[in-house]
């Protein structure tokens, strides 16, 4: 870390690292004030640790979301739509 | 009120998503395609209730859940899964060195996300406690807002907050345990600096 870059465990009050990394998963959810939401954003802008803790955990998740996908069996596609058909029991199907 | 006839139109695009969240749920192929299924024919007979314009894959997800929790879960209980030990924030940057003050390079970043495969990611979501699993599932997997995952779950929205927050953290440690197999993650914890404890909301 260079000597112009700020000390994530300094609570200054100029650049509150505690207070960003705290805010992180709901800010990361979209669930904070717009206000908080700007002090948050401006702060990990300006504050390269905060901001690389914030990309690794962007990255993370889209990791997770990513992995997370699985095909569908055909034959449980066509055994849910004949279900349903019956269910309609052919008349207005469409 | 919604048309039955769009119900197909409507509710088969979804399939992907709800077979994915019943694999991890029941964590057995046969048993997700019949809650799949089962989810598929409740839906349609109630689709008359469903109120059009509104959110029709949050109304899935909840028939989905309703019906995993009522008819399969006692099936497959396990031991008993009281609370684990809580882990800190951000566990698995901390543990690859990340806010140590070292710049992190993205190539130890990338390395270790190529680590994390479908199986990984599966595998260490499927170990979750389930009251911690069906939180991280919905919002980290199918990004449903911390609102619909409470009405989803019918639990009230602090105990998704805190649910997804300590089931995040234990999702973290698993993946570390796998990254540590690969031997690619020290075994010491000392880069671990600056852990602090917050936790429930």
């Amino acid at each position: 870390m260079t000597s112009d870059q700020p000390d994530p465990s300094a609570d200054d009050g100029r650049c509150d690292c505690t207070a960003a990394l705290q805010a992180l998963y709901f800010y990361l959810d979209g669930h904070l004030t717009i206000e908080r939401r700007t002090t948050i954003k401006t702060h990990i802008d300006l504050c390269s640790p905060c901001f690389a803790a914030f990309s690794f955990e962007t990255e993370l998740r889209q990791v997770v979301s990513h992995r997370c996908t699985d095909e569908v069996p055909e034959a449980l596609r066509a055994r849910i739509a004949d279900a349903i058909r019956g269910e309609i029991g052919g008349g207005s199907f469409l | 009120m919604a048309d039955p006839a769009t119900f197909t139109d409507e509710a088969m695009p979804l399939m992907s998503s709800l077979y994915s969240a019943a694999l991890r749920m029941t964590r057995n192929p046969a048993d997700a395609e019949d809650l799949v299924q089962e989810t598929y024919l409740k839906a349609f007979r109630a689709y008359e209730r469903f109120e059009a314009g509104t959110n029709l894959k949050a109304w899935m997800y909840r028939i989905l859940t309703n019906s995993y929790i009522n008819d399969y879960r006692k099936k497959q209980r396990r031991p008993d899964e009281s609370d684990i030990e809580d882990v800190e924030d951000l566990y698995l940057y901390r543990r690859i060195g990340g806010l140590a003050g070292a710049t992190l390079g993205r190539s130890a970043e990338d390395e270790l996300m190529d680590l994390f495969g479908e199986a990984e990611v599966k595998e260490a979501l499927e170990e979750l406690a389930e009251h911690y699993r069906l939180p991280v599932l919905l919002a980290d997997v199918e990004g449903f807002a911390y609102k619909e995952i409470a009405e989803i779950l019918d639990v009230p929205i602090g105990t998704v907050m805190s649910r997804l927050h300590r089931g995040r953290k234990q999702l973290q440690k698993l993946l570390y345990g796998f990254a540590k197999a690969h031997r690619l993650l020290p075994d010491s914890e000392s880069a671990v600096v600056g852990a602090d404890s917050n936790d429930e909301v």
